[in-house]
């Protein structure tokens, strides 16, 4: 779902850089740096994640694990899916750095969503703790699809069709997410509850 | 914490060895006689079916013509006149639809250095045999253009191997460098915070 450079507009361009800009300010706010290399690691997980790819009947898609990061960071995921983000166009030319800020937002904040929306959920007992992340990270694909269409629409692509095609094409891959998200979640709060803080205050 | 996650992380890792394809897409284009090939593709292996391929003057932006790839990614189209006339460098852009898009440049020396086309200039040989020796220059040209078609066909395949190297995946080097980068980040992050401590 990376956007290449030289498809949107300018005024899109600086609107997203200004909205992952003050995510980001937000993130650095909110990180635990007592907890950097978790920071780094998840990070590292996003960064591999766009190498996993889900076929999808002729045309295909990568994991993004944006909900993931969404549910074990919080705001901080802002930070931590720009420098995933920027090392991702820098060494495997996707998407590009004029399109980074808005990548970052189109990415960065349904995961943040997801985390306050979901929060109320994750706090309470095992079963609902699991559909709770399972939900983070479906619809934080989910959400993403739209920004990503609404950004494309923005710059004169049709919206309805482009969000449709890119609906369907991260269907699998929202199922995936889900799953994904709801089990590494669910383990980090048996073995390692301390790191998930930000849920848990 | 950090120990527990590896096992996510070698996992990923792991997902890599199978053919990854992503969404990053290529156009490479090459000249050959008076003819353009365009290769698209998101990978290798995955090309780019049916992407819209629009062939633009580089000064002007004006569109010339324009295409669709066929099911190898592939397109091409012969140089149009009017290009040749004005010795534009040509812009190729590449839509592959939602937000998919890449751009290659040929630059009017690439095609235009020749006086003229060199697949036409074929189209009639010159018994070398026939030509008084004294017809020197006469002789220098035709085997300019001898030389210049067998050079054409000798290099074609090694413009499609350049153009398939131009779609390579990220591999083993680019993952090592990207999780360097990050663990190298938060360490200096660390480092200067426990500085300010």
């Amino acid at each position: 779902m990376h956007i290449s450079e030289g498809v949107l507009s300018a005024p899109v361009l600086v609107s997203g850089a200004v909205l992952a800009a003050g995510g980001i300010g937000m993130g650095l706010k909110h990180v635990d740096y007592d907890r950097i290399m978790s920071v780094a690691i998840l990070s590292a997980a996003f960064f591999v994640a766009s190498l996993v790819h889900v076929p999808v009947g002729v045309s295909s898609a990568h994991l993004i694990l944006n909900g993931l990061l969404g549910v074990v960071l919080g705001w901080a995921a802002f930070p931590s899916i720009f420098v995933a983000l920027l090392l991702q166009a820098v060494l495997f030319q996707y998407g590009g750095l004029t399109v980074l800020g808005l990548n970052t937002f189109n990415m960065a904040a349904p995961a943040v969503l997801c985390f306050y929306l979901f929060r109320p959920m994750l706090r309470r007992g095992n079963g609902s703790r699991f559909a709770g992340a399972f939900c983070v990270g479906f619809l934080a694909v989910l959400m993403s699809t739209v920004l990503t269409s609404g950004a494309l629409a923005l710059s004169g692509d049709e919206f309805l069709p482009a969000a449709k095609a890119l609906f369907l094409v991260h269907l699998p891959v929202m199922a995936i997410e889900g799953v994904v998200t709801g089990f590494v979640y669910s383990f980090l709060s048996r073995v390692k509850p301390e790191i998930l803080k930000g849920v848990a205050a | 914490m950090i120990k527990r996650l590896f096992p996510l992380l070698f996992l990923l890792v792991f997902c890599l060895s199978a053919p990854a394809h992503a969404h990053k897409v290529n156009i490479f284009a090459y000249v050959e006689g008076d003819t353009v090939h365009a290769e698209c593709g998101f990978s290798k292996t995955k090309r780019v079916q049916g992407g819209s391929v629009h062939v633009l003057d580089a000064e002007t932006g004006a569109v010339l013509l324009s295409g669709v790839t066929d099911d190898n990614g592939s397109f091409s189209f012969s140089i149009p006149q009017e290009a040749r006339d004005k010795k534009m460098n040509l812009r190729l852009v590449l839509d592959a639809s939602q937000g998919h898009r890449s751009e290659w440049v040929i630059e009017y020396s690439e095609y235009g250095g020749g006086d003229e086309p060199v697949v036409e200039e074929s189209a009639a040989p010159v018994e070398v045999s026939s030509l008084p020796v004294e017809n020197a220059e006469k002789l220098e040209n035709v085997v300019r253009r001898a030389v210049k078609k067998v050079v054409v066909e000798e290099v074609a395949p090694l413009k499609k191997m350049i153009a398939e190297m131009h779609n390579e995946d990220p591999g083993l080097k680019e993952v090592a460098a990207g999780f360097g980068y990050l663990i190298g980040i938060a360490g200096i992050i660390a480092y200067l915070r426990s500085r300010k401590k």
